[in-house]
């Protein structure tokens, strides 16, 4: 009973750390997405020429 | 045809805006009141003592001072007129009645108050503008009513003393009726296989009854109301075609002579400063007041794009259509005076959507006020014309 | 003394104009920047976690939602320059902004037929702007949306390159392109069958003038419900058109509770019509640390926030008056710390008259290259209006007059001394520069231009330029030709030199 409830906390202890350890790599990550502005170049380099594509070739049902 | 005997008469009234009757109207004690535009009631303007001068620029060479003060993507209307305003041309306005109906033109008659124009000669001069709905039912006839009064008759009555009583309303009615009699009789020859009168002659006859005092004009309308009854029509006709005119403002003939001089005939003026709607006569219901009677006329009669139903959109088109089927069409002409907001988009109704739905051949222009660019309309009417032959002769208008 | 890393255009790409690099502004406002940025884009999904399935497809479907996505970008154009004070209170009226309009698009996906039937589209009551949401007040369970904003205005402001799209369309019908830009691309979206199909009813209207009136009448061609005409006196000065006002208020109530199955709530409106009041009492108290030299208030938000606000709120989006009262604890603490929240300024400016939508961040622009500071622009002072609660009759005039006195509406309709309040505003709010905006398809301003231009001698102390521009279509007259006036005028008329040069004469033709 008490090895597991060892287990349990020792489980759920890990799963914190790597929890806390993800949440510390996603500031910095994202003080660098941040920083380099990459949140907009990639929209703009990448997703808005697709976007367009897809707008590009939509058939519309075009009328007054 | 022979030459109608009064018509260059006409062509001289129409040279001038303080014409040779507009003189004598004054001269008689009679105070000319000016005015634009369709929502401002002609007949109000018409009451004893006063009588009614529709805005025109007869003869306009440069505008640039109007556009100094209105810039230069303003219609040429309304800059025609604040230029010729501002020379002096209506200095023998007693009133100018505005309402806001178009942006560019309210705007232009402002400048009669901001510049003080008129004012110098006249010092009691003033500029009045009021409200017009943008729909034609019952609240807003009242609230037409209720403006009409107040910025027309009580403006009327307060600085000069005219006499806005309903016997006077009443009065006023009658002689603008039988103006409207006699110019629809006249209108009405253009229904004819081979009408007795062309679009030309049409057009300044309506413009004529819309610039000279009434009671000075009425004599020779009649007069020319006979002459055409006995008048015989050309055996082989000028024109090849019969088109129905729709538009925004058009006080020149000289646009409708160039449209005829490509073997077209105006046959329906559908346009501001048109008979169609304006030769309408005014009648007074049982039960109402005169007043009421002018404010309904005057919104259900208009066919203004400004009224946003639904059903006054629709009903534009099908008003458009049966001046096509009554005065026996062959096309219908939208023309627009260039930066109209209102006929930019009811020209796009009109060539696509009415041209769609009827049928109808149906062909857009723009135009400056004054005719530049006759070269190019020339042009593009011949084509028309063309094309309307050709379906003619192909034996089917639609 | 803050200090600051000078602007330098290579930060940014040619053309495009993104950001090589996010700006520095000292480490303490880099990293405020940095956190607000992560608020947004909390916002951002917080939005899509609102209906992710149809915003996704609203994505895809809709032209205009794709331009959406150059929201970071647009947000980092109207921070440029801020610091301080100025920087937070920027943030957070855009966040107040940011969440409204996510929500009005989430609402507006949600309720769209396109993607499905849905019983929110029977709670929406779509307006057509420039008509604020307060009559919904009488309706406690429906929404209002907004008709054409997200696709036209707030689009151009994200986008520079969506309008001409829309615009093309209706072009193509033979449209001329002197007409007004904005009913252009509205009709436009409506030819290409760009509009949600929400709504359980429309109200349509005249504002704020002769094409609004035109527009109208083609884009309903597109909605397949029930129509109401919300037309109001264009003379909304004069008291004898109240009553008609009053009976169109009526009668739109009436036409909502038939389309809708809603019952107007009395006490419902009067207490929403109470937060409305709060909203502009709010807003005016702004307008007094505005004529300050310590005002935080200023450059590019401050005009958007107002508008949205108008356009939006009405008293019912609690996140306006928050972040209201939030700058206002800014701004009274910048002035009692008698902080200069605008180091840069060398001149205080309201921009006057229709702008140049494609070049939103023009405030930025004209702080940072010149060291012209926009305090206000005419937005700022249109429907900025209380309505009375003593009576229901009083409360619907007043709202009335608040749509009368809309966006646009109030300074370009109902008299011409209207449109030359600027001068008096300039004087109130201790401006030196008025830029005038010349909005080359708008009749109701240039219908005035010489009178404009003779009134300036009345006002020796303050100069004026006058800047074209074509409202949403940046390919008559781009942002560069929009900069080259300005620097025409600053080098030849104020004899001044740039604060950067390197922002005088750049090419972002291509980009948002």
């Amino acid at each position: 009973m008490q090895a597991c409830w060892t287990l349990t906390i020792t489980k759920g202890g890990n799963a914190m750390k790597k929890l806390m350890l993800a949440a510390l790599a996603v500031v910095p990550a994202s003080m660098v997405i941040y920083w380099w502005n990459l949140d907009n170049k990639l929209i703009f380099y990448v997703v808005r020429p697709i976007l367009n594509k897809i707008y590009d070739s939509q058939k519309r049902d075009v009328k007054l | 045809m022979k030459d109608l005997k009064h018509l260059i008469y006409f062509e001289k009234l129409l040279a001038e805006a303080d014409n040779e009757l507009v003189k004598q109207g004054r001269a008689n004690g009679n105070l000319a009141l000016g005015y634009s535009c369709y929502f401002i009631p002609e007949v109000l303007l018409n009451l004893p003592g006063c009588f009614s001068s529709r805005l025109r620029a007869p003869g306009t060479g440069s505008i640039d001072v109007g556009t100094y003060y209105m810039s230069n993507k303003i219609c040429s209307y309304t800059r025609s007129i604040l230029e010729r305003g501002i020379e002096g041309g209506y200095d023998y306005l007693s009133a100018l009645f505005s309402a806001e109906t178009c942006q560019m033109m309210h705007r232009g008659h402002e400048h009669f108050e901001i510049l003080e124009l008129v004012k110098k000669q006249n010092p009691k001069f003033f500029m009045s503008m009021m409200d017009v709905p943008f729909i034609p039912d019952e609240e807003a006839t009242e609230h037409y009513e209720e403006q009409l009064r107040f910025y027309i008759l009580d403006r009327l009555r307060d600085t000069y003393g005219i006499d806005t009583s309903e016997e006077a309303l009443r009065a006023a009615i009658e002689e603008h009726n039988e103006i409207c009699r006699i110019v629809t009789e006249i209108g009405d020859m253009r229904k004819a296989e081979n009408p007795v009168i062309t679009g030309y002659e049409f057009h300044v006859i309506q413009l004529v009854s819309q610039v000279c005092p009434k009671n000075l004009i009425r004599p020779y309308l009649l007069e020319t109301l006979e002459e055409l009854k006995a008048r015989e029509p050309d055996a082989k006709p000028a024109f090849r075609v019969k088109v129905v005119v729709v538009g925004s403002e058009n006080d020149d003939p000289e646009f409708t002579k160039l449209l005829e001089s490509c073997g077209a005939l105006v046959v329906a003026d559908r346009y501001c400063f048109g008979s169609l709607p304006g030769r309408e006569p005014i009648e007074i219901r049982e039960g109402e007041t005169a007043l009421r009677a002018v404010a309904r006329h005057y919104l259900e009669t208009s066919q203004c794009p400004r009224f946003m139903s639904k059903e006054c959109g629709k009903g534009r088109l099908d008003y458009v259509k049966k001046l096509y089927e009554d005065y026996k069409a062959d096309g219908v002409l939208y023309e627009q005076m260039k930066f109209c907001e209102y006929w930019s988009y009811e020209r796009v109704v009109g060539t696509n959507i009415f041209a769609g739905e009827t049928g109808i051949p149906t062909l857009g222009i723009e135009k400056e006020y004054t005719l530049v660019g006759a070269g190019q309309l020339r042009t593009r009417f011949q084509a028309f014309v063309e094309s309307l032959e050709i379906k003619k002769l192909q034996g089917g208008k639609k | 003394m803050i200090k600051k890393e000078k602007l330098s255009r290579d930060r940014f790409y040619d053309k495009t104009g993104i950001a090589k690099h996010r700006e520095w502004r000292g480490l303490k406002d880099t990293f405020y920047d940095y956190t607000q940025w992560v608020v947004n884009l909390g916002i951002m999904g917080a939005f899509v976690a609102k209906s992710p399935i149809r915003i996704m497809r609203g994505m895809i479907e809709y032209r205009w939602f794709g331009s959406y996505l150059g929201s970071l970008h647009w947000i980092d154009k109207c921070m440029e320059g801020l610091e301080g004070p100025a920087l937070r209170v920027a943030h957070t009226q855009m966040h107040a902004i940011m969440n409204t309009a996510t929500n009005h698009i989430a609402n507006m996906m949600k309720g769209d037929r396109r993607f499905g039937d849905t019983k929110e589209a029977s709670k929406q009551v779509i307006f057509e702007e420039t008509m604020g949401p307060e009559i919904l007040g009488g309706f406690p369970k429906l929404t209002p949306t907004l008709m054409e904003a997200m696709q036209g205005l707030v689009g151009a402001y994200m986008d520079q390159t969506l309008p001409p799209h829309y615009i093309d369309a209706v072009e193509h019908y033979g449209l001329p392109s002197d007409s007004c830009r904005l009913s252009a691309t509205t009709v436009g979206v409506a030819i290409l069958d760009d509009y949600p199909r929400n709504g359980a009813c429309l109200i349509v209207n005249n504002m704020p003038c002769d094409s609004s009136t035109m527009n109208s009448q083609l884009v309903r061609r597109r909605f397949d419900i029930p129509e109401f005409i919300g037309s109001l006196p264009m003379r909304w000065e004069d008291e004898k058109t109240d009553k008609y006002a009053l009976s169109r208020m009526k009668k739109m109530i009436s036409f909502i509770e038939e389309s809708t199955g809603e019952s107007f709530d009395e006490k419902a409106f009067f207490e929403m019509m109470e937060k409305h009041n709060i909203e502009v009492e709010d807003e005016q108290a702004q307008w007094e640390y505005m004529a300050t030299p310590y005002t935080p208030y200023g450059a590019s938000i401050v005009n958007l926030f107002h508008t949205t606000m108008y356009a939006f709120s009405g008293g019912r989006v609690p996140a306006i008056n928050r972040a209201q009262k939030k700058c206002l604890e800014i701004a009274k603490k910048a002035y009692e710390d008698k902080v200069n929240c605008f180091p840069k300024a060398r001149h205080r400016a309201i921009i006057w008259a229709g702008p140049g939508c494609y070049f939103f961040h023009f405030a930025n622009w004209l702080y940072n290259c010149w060291g012209i500071l926009v305090i206000a622009q005419m937005d700022n002072f249109e429907g900025c209006t209380l309505i009375p609660t003593d009576s229901l009759d009083n409360a619907l005039v007043g709202v009335a007059k608040s749509y009368e006195h809309g966006i646009m509406r109030r300074h370009l309709t109902g008299g011409y001394e209207h449109l030359l309040e600027f001068w008096e505003l300039a004087r109130r709010f201790n401006c030196d520069i008025v830029v005038m905006n010349e909005d080359i398809t708008c009749k109701g301003a240039l219908g005035l231009s010489g009178v404009v231009n003779d009134s300036m001698k009345n006002y020796p102390e303050i100069k004026m330029m006058t800047i074209p521009n074509d409202l949403f279509d940046h390919r008559t007259i781009s942002r560069n030709d929009m900069r080259r006036e300005v620097n025409s005028f600053m080098t030849a008329v104020m004899q001044e030199e740039p604060l950067d040069a390197s922002l005088l004469d750049f090419d972002d033709y291509e980009g948002w």
